[in-house]
């Protein structure tokens, strides 16, 4: 039997089940470029369908808070707000509302829902390096790299970064910098 | 200290074609219940996440990435090699070696990562492209490494099932048709 649903990765010929999950790489019958398809079960997982809210059958049930004639079925992780089956949102395993999914993507609030990222370590660091290979730019750039360094001391960097390296490297070559135009200018005035 | 919320699959790669004008690296990292691919411009970070419970399937394929990166610069070695080897003076020697290493370095590299590939992850919704993951080798090795997470995740799929499973999922996808009215084509119904 063909598999509809998994064809060749570079010809996308059609593949039959004797070609999937193989230790190791293998021909494709038709284009005879070594491929390796790995599947799991997560294929055939049917596509979960959205639910519509219940209506209120009796006065002790709470409603939701988008929904006031819906069903409430579960509080949001974040506000605590009831909501109903069409307003529950759900993200590893904790229920959102749609305003609370929205903030927390907006101010990164939610982890996993942040998309990007500024570095903003890089950029000081930028600004610190590059410059000195003409150096006169340093005298505006240095300044600039040293107030990233401070406004962004705090602000979050990389998914994957634990430390502050890059901005304390930034800053020690900023300030280094600046030091070397402050002795330049008092030697200058001086003379 | 903080623990270490991620760990380095695959370093950060170049990524193919006209992303190499923006100077895009993609790297693969391993979450607790996620893969997280970040391309990075070195000043912007973007991030996509792969969860282990909705992975349908990797697929990869070998590139001749390898082969043309290879016959491309193995000649170019050679030359300066040979044409080192033919030059008298030693000044002119060293610096055609040291030439040669241009090419030469790249050349080593090539050699030791291996076949190229293009790794793909499946989900209900997407099929991306891992750039990190262009070496047979090292796509396979990270396959073998988080193929015991999804397992985890979603539960064993031995092969002897595949068949059965694959023929399930084929009825499922094939449309019902319904007869009303004799009179009238058949109505399709999901």
């Amino acid at each position: 039997m063909a598999v509809k649903t998994l064809n060749c990765p570079k010809c996308f010929y059609l593949l039959s089940e004797e070609w999937l999950n193989l230790p190791e790489l293998q021909p494709c019958p038709n284009c005879r470029t070594p491929m390796r398809v790995e599947i799991f079960p997560a294929l055939f997982r049917p596509a979960q369908a959205g639910q519509a809210g219940q209506v209120i059958l009796t006065d002790s049930e709470a409603g939701c808070f988008y929904h006031a004639q819906k069903r409430a079925v579960v509080p949001c992780a974040g506000c605590g707000r009831f909501l109903c089956a069409l307003c529950d949102c759900e993200l590893n395993g904790l229920h959102y509302c749609p305003g609370c999914l929205e903030t927390g993507k907006t101010k990164g609030k939610i982890k996993n829902l942040e998309a990007s990222r500024t570095r903003h370590d890089n950029i000081a660091l930028s600004l610190a390096v590059y410059p000195i290979l003409i150096f006169w730019f340093t005298i505006i750039a240095a300044p600039i790299a040293l107030f990233l360094v401070i406004r962004h001391w705090n602000s979050p960097r990389g998914l994957t970064q634990t430390s502050r390296a890059t901005l304390i490297t930034a800053g020690v070559i900023a300030l280094l910098e600046i030091a070397a135009w402050t002795t330049f200018f008092i030697m200058l005035f001086s003379k | 200290m903080a623990e270490k919320q991620y760990i380095r699959l695959a370093r950060p790669r170049l990524r193919s074609g006209f992303q190499v004008a923006a100077a895009a690296r993609s790297s693969l990292w391993l979450g607790k219940d996620h893969l997280l691919c970040i391309e990075t411009n070195g000043y912007t970070e973007t991030y996509k996440r792969f969860y282990f419970r909705d992975i349908q399937a990797v697929m990869l394929h070998r590139t001749k990435r390898y082969l043309i990166a290879n016959s491309i610069l193995i000649p170019l070695v050679v030359l300066f090699v040979a044409l080192g080897m033919f030059v008298d003076d030693s000044a002119g020697r060293i610096a055609l070696f040291c030439i040669a290493l241009l090419p030469g370095i790249p050349l080593i590299v090539n050699l030791v990562r291996g076949p190229s590939c293009v790794c793909r992850v499946r989900t209900a919704v997407q099929e991306e492209e891992i750039p990190a993951l262009a070496n047979v080798r090292k796509a396979q090795a990270v396959l073998e490494r988080i193929r015991p997470l999804i397992g985890e995740t979603q539960g064993l799929l031995p092969r002897e099932e595949i068949p059965a499973r694959l023929s399930e999922l084929a009825t499922q996808n094939q449309p019902r048709l319904v007869v009303d009215d004799p009179n009238l084509p058949p109505r399709m119904v999901s």
